[in-house]
């Protein structure tokens, strides 16, 4: 096992009081003041996530929108400059490699955000695709950029005051899933309308040199600090899927309820011709939510659903949800099982409760688009 | 990060106060550091017979639930119904307010239970 990576913040985080843990490889925050304050933060205020230790590379060259054509289950060649798309990169048996952001920066010049945990792995698979195709180059930025996620209904007024007034009424103007340049702190930096909370907010691509100072900055501005607890409560109600819970070499977007990523009108694309298949044929299980009665029954990963006194599923993630007052997990469920409504037994603490299923997000008034 | 001296201390981060042939428990401050936001704890009823390093309940955090083991053998005669509402003073208070249960003492190995010297020794 070699060293656990630190980001250009955890100085920031241990001078904070955060409590940190190995993710990924990282020595990350996985809470500061405590993890309902810090979701409730986020809800009704704004909070701030670093980031930083997501992957992030550029893929550059007249033959990069191609070569992700054929990477990713989205069409990024269709995409605008400055416009994101969320997308797969799917194993040729339709399995999901990863989940990661693609963002246009400019005709041939393309921003990709990858999970921490698959970053090394993303990285072989895309540069090996790349390079059989060619007209493309891969570059990692991870190292010399940092990454805070600025979150919450205030967030865009506590950016616009650290911008210049030119820049702030252009903030306004950002729409969700694109990206602009910003003076920030005296550079031109790379901002980003995205996010994993369901609220308004922001994901600054900082030098790494300068994190430091913009951390500082924001809890200046009253952000509260926030930790992977924080982020993974909020996106469980949002019903974001979450790699290595929710998505998984085993499954596809299809039976993950991402159908919405793959656009099966492309040409050719890795793991077409299995989720073009699986589409004709039907799905057997399929991705859902399960909400319990009562905030004192907390799904956890792994807990079984019954039903007619069999097991029928496992949960891959669960948790108390805060801002419903009531407990949530999601599961691959038989698709016979699978209609919202449907009631099930979710065992728990040597007896079995009520869970309903439902179609996520559990959470729907989030400010994500306002 | 608080250890009273008058306190003795189970391997499973429970503290023990014995006054009176009656054992009262809850978890320490160290516990409820390293569980975080507790948001729900299960304990017995009062009359309820408990085991020595048998599960008296569970405690359920944000990101985990664990079980808690009882220190004696006896008969529950009091549990602390504030938890049931506010769960969160095991956090705020784990040696005060956030007590979990009084047992009537039957027996318990006092052997087994650490001073507050060695429990310090065991997390640090």
């Amino acid at each position: 096992m070699s060293e656990l990576k630190k980001t250009p913040l955890f100085e920031q985080h241990v001078a904070g009081g955060a409590k940190i843990v190995p993710f990924a490889g990282w020595q990350m925050p996985v809470s500061v003041s405590g993890i309902v304050q810090e979701h409730e933060a986020v809800r009704k205020a704004a909070g701030m996530f670093d980031v930083s230790h997501m992957g992030r590379f550029r893929l550059a060259g007249s033959g990069a929108a191609t070569a992700l054509d054929y990477l990713t289950t989205g069409r990024c060649s269709a995409l605008d400059n400055g416009k994101f798309l969320y997308t797969m990169l799917l194993q040729p048996d339709g399995g999901v490699i990863d989940d990661l952001l693609v963002g246009r920066e400019s005709d041939d010049v393309f921003l990709i955000v990858v999970n921490a945990a698959n970053a090394d792995k993303d990285w072989e698979h895309m540069e090996r695709v790349c390079t059989e195709l060619g007209g493309c180059t891969l570059k990692d930025l991870t190292g010399q950029l940092a990454l805070v996620a600025l979150q919450g209904p205030d967030s865009r007024k506590i950016l616009q005051a650290l911008l210049p007034s030119g820049d702030a009424a252009r903030l306004e103007q950002l729409e969700y899933y694109r990206m602009d340049n910003y003076e920030l702190l005296g550079e031109q930096t790379v901002i980003s309308r995205t996010g994993y909370t369901g609220e308004l907010g922001y994901e600054i691509f900082v030098r790494a040199g300068q994190a430091e100072q913009l951390w500082q900055k924001l809890l200046d501005a009253g952000v509260t600090p926030c930790g992977l607890g924080a982020r993974d409560t909020l996106r469980l109600e949002l019903g974001y899927a979450l790699y290595g819970h929710e998505l998984d070499s085993e499954h596809t977007p299809l039976e993950a309820g991402l159908g919405w990523t793959v656009d099966l009108s492309k040409e050719d694309f890795i793991g077409k011709s299995v989720l073009v298949k699986q589409k004709e044929q039907g799905i057997s299980t399929r991705l859902r939510g399960v909400i319990t009665a009562s905030p004192r029954q907390i799904p956890r990963p792994g807990y079984a659903l019954i039903a007619a006194g069999k097991e029928v599923a496992r949960l891959v993630s669960g948790g108390p949800a805060p801002s419903l007052g009531a407990g949530i997990g999601t599961a691959y469920i038989p698709a016979g099982l699978a209609e919202p409504g449907t009631k099930l037994r979710m065992e728990l603490r040597r007896d079995t409760v009520e869970v309903e299923v439902v179609r996520p997000p559990f959470y729907r008034q989030g400010t994500v688009k306002a | 990060m608080k250890i009273p001296s008058d306190l003795r201390y189970t391997k499973e981060h429970e503290w023990v106060s014995v006054e009176d042939g009656v054992v009262t428990v809850g978890i320490t401050d160290y516990a409820q550091g390293e569980l975080g936001d507790i948001v729900f704890v299960e304990l017995p009823e009062v009359g309820d017979e408990v085991e020595e390093l048998d599960s008296f309940g569970t405690i359920e955090a944000v990101k985990t639930v664990s079980e808690l083991f009882s220190p004696a053998t006896g008969t529950v005669e009091e549990v602390n119904e504030a938890l049931e509402d506010k769960p969160e003073l095991i956090n705020d208070d784990p040696y005060g307010d956030g007590w979990m249960i009084k047992i009537k003492l039957g027996e318990m190995n006092e052997d087994e239970l650490l001073s507050a010297k060695d429990y310090k020794d065991m997390i640090v």
